[in-house]
Parts: structure tokens; sequence; C-alpha cells
């Protein structure tokens, strides 16, 4: 007779249902990266989903491994990298660096490990991070000046907004659109932007080229903006704030330089809540990270000016300059500085994109709530120290670097945070 | 004011109990065979006082309880005395058990002579043995044995154990609602051996808590009015699986610092189940030994779900068939549907545990593939254990690593199972390196 153990129900939750979910989620993301960095994002999305699914198929095939949730892990994969890419004018590029970013990532981020549960870092963030060091001209910070000639800033492309969904950067060869060769002269320049909030759109522009607030941010950091020589002029935190990124507003909406799914907060935060609110993942996780990098960012020293002068509680730096004798107008102005500068670092360079959806995969997280909250923790306080204290090439990546890390590290903090001892 | 769960983790689970809930008790008739357990599984042991081919009464002493923990066996039916076989028990455990026949012989109530106890805590004891009464749920084990710990270690409470947290199963509920008064005299009987506070909360001694679920309004209902007076509280408590745990059950009432896999009755807790409140209120009261019981039959592959009142020992099939089956039936599960143990066929018999006879369709079990690493299991296990971990480890081998992460802890309540998307038998697997621990520990 044969007897069995219980349970006999199941909840009917499945790896597949969960990922393909995660997937579902980041439809919004993909919309509206369509939106402002028009058709040829989804050209870059459909070149690394199909060869991580593509891979996926042929090695699931070879390895003889027949787990359901491996093919809409590789679609997860493929467009999570895929977002993290900006969208260049020159289409043959962008696509080999997706297609090779993804191969990198389905190869040696995923089935080098035993596939699907096995690996030990998100797969997207190995082919990210090997993408920004193979292709560090294109897609990186370094070398931008044998392109842009003298300006150590990169520019990425973005559509104008009387130009939503309608410009197609890889199939329009005006010379509006920068190409190879070309007399840089021609192109919209980046001071006619004031952001989509207050601009008058250009007629003949289809799409600007725009810095990404992350790297301002981290010329902060550099010393490359110096504190007013006066002792009551604005402070470099306050001449960034102000005059160099683009309005708050904007990067919450998404309408700025960056990667193709890392600048809309706004649909990025809809999907996270959906995935919390399905128990994919934990609100502790995301909340933690962000809590940390928006603490560190407030806190953390910022070496200003040549002299690698410090300052320190950056978010309170303007105050001691104007005083308080302008009265509480003043104090609220300052503050609100503050708090602008420190959401910057949290809604610019794939920080959300990182808290939601890379930080909350599974298989690379700690399994309990504890290790949960210090993996978010230390992924937050790395995010902004690679910032500010990273190299040129690293700091643009500081949430996937940072995410990197404490994926490796998340051995370590379950076997920190495993079971201990019982009252008996 | 009563605590929502003193536990971690637990699952509100969908548990379907809208389909037997209202349903009154109905008396299954007596079958042609009966199979009697003369151990349970409780940890006491009976003897058989009648020979083979004797003649026994519904009621009538078969069998004597054989070593402390033990507890009589009485025959549940009139007819005559076969064989003792062994026969398996729910879980598959091989224990004797005595057949009696019952087809050439009118149903009668013995006129057995009813003893008198005193009133206090070896009274009590006297009691439950001479009744056979054990604690009515699966995995309870033996009440005697808990009364006494429990009142060497000074008891502080007396819970009744009337939760029913498991999906499907309502037994507990309809007894409450329909024999309330019964089961209220027997908490008075209990508050009177234990001599227990009554009154405000200031006043010294142990005091008494009857634990219910909160959604079962009418036995809510019933229980509160007839404990009215009385000195045993009401307590509603959330529907979290597994609050019917009693070690789990015992922390939520009286925040005790209990966990799973400790004792509550080493810390001076008493839980009883409210099965067995109502076998000893009509042993005390009645002189009746426990025969029968309640037990809900329900599941998608039965046509008349209910709750029967049926004779300790009764088969399976004969029940299944009384009640009718589905044609697409094809599961059946002594107990709920989470820690009931599955058949193929009907078979097996009720014993005193038994709370319910679930019948399924199909059990929706998927091939398992490699773990995803989603922490669900640690997430909603109550024993704050890391299943995924011990079933790696036992899979390698290496139980004596499981031990060292709290293996023995497990009470098997079965959610990690059940919540896993990578549809891994972790609780099978536990169950293995539980059951390894125990030889090794057997050999030792």
């Amino acid at each position: 007779m044969k007897i069995k153990s219980g349970p006999h129900l199941y909840s009917g939750e499945s790896g597949r249902r969960i990922v393909w979910t995660q997937v579902g989620t980041l439809w919004l993301v993909v919309v509206v990266s369509a939106a402002f960095f028009g058709w040829s994002s989804l050209m870059v999305l459909a070149g690394s989903v199909g060869t991580c699914v593509a891979i996926d198929l042929a090695l699931s095939r070879l390895a003889g491994s027949r787990n359901p949730a491996s093919l809409p892990h590789a679609v997860l994969t493929g467009l999570l990298l895929g977002l993290s890419l900006p969208v260049m004018s020159e289409m043959g590029l962008m696509l080999r660096i997706a297609v090779l970013g993804a191969i990198i990532a389905s190869l040696l981020g995923k089935w080098i490990f035993g596939g699907m549960g096995h690996y030990i870092w998100h797969p997207a963030l190995v082919g990210i991070l090997a993408v920004h060091f193979l292709f560090q001209a294109e897609v990186g910070m370094v070398g931008k000046d044998k392109y842009l000639g003298g300006d150590r800033r990169e520019k990425y492309l973005l559509l104008s907004n009387n130009a939503l969904l309608v410009g197609d950067l890889s199939r329009n060869q005006e010379p509006r659109f920068y190409q190879f060769g070309q007399d840089r002269s021609k192109l919209l320049q980046p001071n006619d932007y004031s952001g989509w909030c207050v601009s008058v759109p250009v007629e003949p522009a289809q799409a600007w080229q725009l810095y990404r607030p992350v790297q301002i941010l981290q010329e902060l950091g550099k010393g490359q903006i110096r504190n007013s020589a006066s002792g009551t002029g604005p402070s470099a935190v306050e001449q960034v704030v102000y005059l160099a990124l683009p309005p708050l507003a904007d990067a919450v909406v998404g309408c700025t330089g960056g990667g193709l799914g890392e600048t809309s907060v706004v649909a990025i935060l809809l999907g996270g809540l959906f995935l919390i609110y399905r128990g994919y993942v934990r609100w502790q996780l995301p909340v933690s990270f962000l809590a940390a990098a928006a603490v560190s960012a407030a806190v953390l020293p910022l070496p200003v000016g040549p002299s690698g002068e410090l300052v320190w509680l950056p978010a309170l730096s303007g105050m001691s300059r104007a005083g308080a004798a302008n009265g509480f107008d003043d104090w609220w102005r300052l503050l609100a500085v503050g708090l602008s500068y420190v959401s910057f670092h949290l809604c610019s360079g794939g920080l959300m994109l990182a808290a939601f959806f890379l930080a909350g995969d599974m298989a690379t997280r700690p399994i309990r709530l504890g290790g949960q909250i210090i993996f978010g923790v230390g992924a937050g306080v790395l995010t902004i120290v690679a910032r500010i204290y990273g190299g040129w090439a690293m700091a643009p990546l500081g949430a996937y670097s940072a995410l990197l890390v404490m994926n490796t590290l998340t051995p370590l903090i379950d076997w920190l945070t495993r079971a201990k001892s019982r009252g008996k | 004011m009563v605590r929502h769960k003193g536990f971690p983790g637990g699952a509100i689970l969908p548990n379907d109990k809208g389909l037997s809930e209202g349903l009154e008790i109905q008396d299954i008739p007596v079958f042609s065979t009966v199979q009697v357990a003369l151990d349970d599984g409780a940890g006491g042991r009976a003897e058989a006082t009648v020979q083979a081919g004797q003649k026994v009464s519904c009621g009538e002493c078969i069998a004597s309880a054989a070593n402390a923990d033990g507890v009589n066996v009485h025959s549940p039916v009139s007819g005559q005395v076969g064989q003792i076989e062994q026969i398996a028990l729910a879980d598959g455990s091989q224990k004797p058990a005595m057949i009696i026949d019952t087809s050439d012989q009118k149903q009668s109530e013995g006129a057995g002579e009813r003893p008198s106890w005193k009133v206090y805590s070896e009274g009590l004891i006297k009691c439950l043995r001479w009744a056979g009464i054990t604690q009515m749920q699966l995995g309870g084990g033996s009440l005697v044995a808990e009364v006494r710990k429990a009142t060497k270690a000074g008891l502080r409470w007396v819970i009744i154990n009337g939760v029913e947290s498991e999906p499907l199963i309502t037994c507990e509920s309809r007894l409450m609602s329909e024999c309330s008064s019964e089961i209220a005299q027997g908490c008075e009987l209990l508050a009177e051996v234990f001599a227990l506070a009554g009154g405000g909360e200031k006043s010294a001694g142990p005091r008494g808590i009857l634990a219910l679920c909160g959604g079962r309004r009418q036995a809510l209902g019933a229980m509160g009015k007839a404990l009215q007076g009385g000195r045993f509280r009401l307590a509603a408590l959330a529907d979290v699986y597994p609050q019917d745990e009693e070690a789990l059950l015992a922390n939520t009432l009286t925040n005790a610092g209990l966990r799973a896999g400790s004792d509550p009755a080493e810390a001076g807790v008493l839980v009883i189940n409210a099965s067995s409140v109502w076998a000893l209120s009509q042993a005390w009261y009645q002189g009746k030994p426990l025969t029968e019981r309640v037990i809900t039959v329900s599941g998608d592959g039965t046509e008349r779900i209910g709750n029967y009142r049926v004779r300790i020992g009764t088969r399976v099939q004969d029940i299944a068939e009384h009640v009718g089956l589905l044609p697409e039936a094809s599961v059946y599960i002594l107990g709920g549907p989470f820690r009931g143990w599955g058949r193929e066929k009907p078979q097996g018999v009720i014993t005193k545990n038994i709370t319910g006879l679930t019948i399924l369709s199909k059990v929706d079990r998927q091939r398992p593939v490699a773990c995803i690493r989603c922490g669900w299991c640690s997430d909603d296990c109550p024993a704050e254990l890391e299943p995924a971990r011990l079933y790696q480890l036992i899979e390698a081998g290496r139980v004596d690593k499981a031990q060292k992460a709290f293996l023995e802890d497990c009470i098997e309540c079965g959610l990690c199972s059940y919540v896993c998307p990578s549809h891994l038998p972790l609780l099978e697997k536990i169950r293995l390196g539980k059951w390894s621990l125990r030889k090794e520990g057997r050999k030792a």
C-alpha cells in the first residue's frame, strides 16, 4: 500500500509564473523607453532578448534540462540588459553591443553555473558590466573625447517632446543626428535644452543629445564643479541642482538622458509595486536599498574643488553659506536644494531599475528578511560610494557594480542570518 | 486582547470550510466489520482482555492500558471478536488491531457500570485512562502523559484547542456548535480539577482559555453562550495555519516563549483538544467511554460532504461507500489535506486521532525543478527553519548537519511544500531525514 505524505494541496505558484510576472511588469518600462527614445529602443531590446532566448533554447536542449522557468528568465535577462543600454544614432553598433552583452549574460552569467537557479550573479548584471567595460568608448564614459571633441561628457539621445513615437533614430539619416565624421556644430546643443517640463519644442529637431544626470552628479564628486569663491554665493551642490541638472520632474517621468529603461522612475515604480503586491519582492529590500542610498548621498562627504576640499553633509551644504540671516524662505530653499540633490541620486543611473528588478532576483539575493535588508543597505551605500569616489569608468555603473558585489556576498549574508539557536 | 498569532511564519490558506461548516452532524450506520487499533501511535499500549470468538457489547472494555501512558480500548460496536491483526495506521505504521464482526449482532448500548472519580488531577487521569481518551487530532500525543507533565511542572494554563486551522476540516467547530453545553461542562470540570482562577485578571491561580477560530461564527456564538459565567475564557484567533499546533497555540495565548518543537506541557501549559474535552465530559458525567468521534468528509471527490459521527475503527472503504464517491475520486486522505496521509484506494481505518476524510479528484503536483531560492519556505515556516537547506543537506546525506540546523523542530505542517514554486518535495525529504535520525537514535 502506497501512502503519500502531505500536503495534498499546492499553492499553484511556479517559477515560470514568477518570472513571467516579472517580465510582464516591465512592459510599461518598455513602452516608456520607446516613447522617449524611439522605435530603435525596441530594436535594441529585440536584439538582446532574441539572443538570450536563442542561447537558452539551445543550451536547455544541450544540457537536457527542462526547467520551465528558464525561458521566461532568458526573456527577463535580455530585457534588463537592453533597458540598461542607451540608444544611439548608429543602430548597427547598438545592436552589436546588445547582442554581445546578451551572449555574455547567457553564457558567463547563467549557463556556466548550470542554468536557472544556480547562478551566483544576476546574468543581466554580468552582461551590463561586460558591455560597459568592453565598449567604454561607445556606452561608457571614458574616451568620449574621440567622438565628442574634447567634451568629456557623454551625451545620450532623447526624442523631443513633440516627436513622441515618430522619430526613428535608426533610419533617420537627416543631418540633425550625429554621424561619424559629421560636423557636430550642426547638432542641437544641450544648452538649448531646459527640460521637457519647461522647454518650447524646437521645430526641426526631433531629438536632443543630453547628459545623463548621474554623470553630472559624478562630476560634482570629481571636483569639476566648485563652490563659488565668495562666502555667500551658491554652493557647488546648489549650482548643480539649479544649473546643470534637468528639472527633477523630468528625471521622475523619464525624459532625460540615460539607459532605455533607467530613466523613468514612474514606470519602474509602478512595475515594482506590482511585484511587491504579488509577493515576489519583499518591500523591505528595495526600500532599504533606496533608503541607504538616500542617506549615503545626504551624508557622505563630497570632494569639491581641485584640492579635494571635502563638503560634509552635502544635503545641507548650502545652509552654512547663506546662513539663517535671510530668514525662513532661504532655509527652505536650501533644504529644497539638498533634497533635490538626494532625489537626483535616487532617480538617476539605473538605481531604481536595480532596486526593484535586479535586486529582487530571487536566486541572487539572501533568502531571509534580515539578510535582504543587509543586502539592500550594502547595495545602497556601495552605489553612492562608487558614484562619488569611484573612477570615471565605475561611477555611472554605481548601482550595477554595487549589486554585483552584494550578489557575491549573498552566501555569506545567508550564513550570517541563518537560524542560530532555539529556546527549548 | 488576544494576539493575531504568536509564532513566526504561517499562512492564511483558502480553506473551503464553508463546504461543511453549516452541515449538521449525521450518524453513520455500523458496518459489518470494524478494526479497532489497540495502539494508535500516541505512545500508550493496551493489551487485549477479550478472547477471539467472544461476544462484546458496545462500550465494553476490550483492552486495558498496559503502560503508564496507555489508555483502555472499548468496543465501539456490539459484535463478535475476531483475530488481532496488524493494520496500517494513517501514517503507515503497523499496529495491532482487534477485528470485530458485527454482522449478526443487534446493536445495543452496553450497560457498563459507571465508576466515579475524585475531582483532582489523579482522578482526571484515572478517568482518561478508563475512558480511553487521547488527543483527538493527528500528531497529538498521550493526554495522560501531558496532564502528568503539566501538573508536575506547575500548571499555569489550561487551553482547550478548538482552532482547527487545517483546510476543509470542520468537525470540531461543528461539535462546538452542537454540543456546546457538554464541552462547557467538560471545561468546568477541568476548572474544578485544576482549581482554575475565575473572575478578573488579577486573581491568582492557573487560567483556562477555550480557543477557536474567529471565522467559525456559529461555534463562537454557541460556545460564548455556553461558557458564560464559567471560569473558561473564550479566545477567537486568526485563521492562520498552523495555529492549532499545540506549542504555537500555547504561545499565541500565553506568550510564554514557546516555539515549534518545544513541549507546552513542560512549561505548565496543558493543551487539550476540544473533541477530547467533549469525550471527557461524556465519560465523567454519563459514564460513556470513547467509542465514536466526529469527522469531516470533504473534498471534490465525494458526493455528500458533511460532518459524520463514526465509530472508532470504521473502515475508510465503508465510509466512502456510504457518502458516495464521484467517478473522479482518486486520492483518499486520512485527516485534512495538509497533515493527512493520502492513499490511492479507500483503505485505512478511523482511529481516535483522525479528524476527517478528504477525498480529492487529483493532487496537482508538478515535476520538481531546481530551487530558485525564493525563500518562501523559510518565510512561512512556523519553526523558523530553512526547509530548502534541510532538503539539500538530507539529499546530500548530511542528516547530521541537518540536525544541527534544527531538523527535529519541524512540526510537519507542510507549508513549505505547499508554497514551493519549484514543487520540491520538501516535507517528504524532511520526514525522511527525521525518520533516519530516529533510526540512528535507536541504534545508538
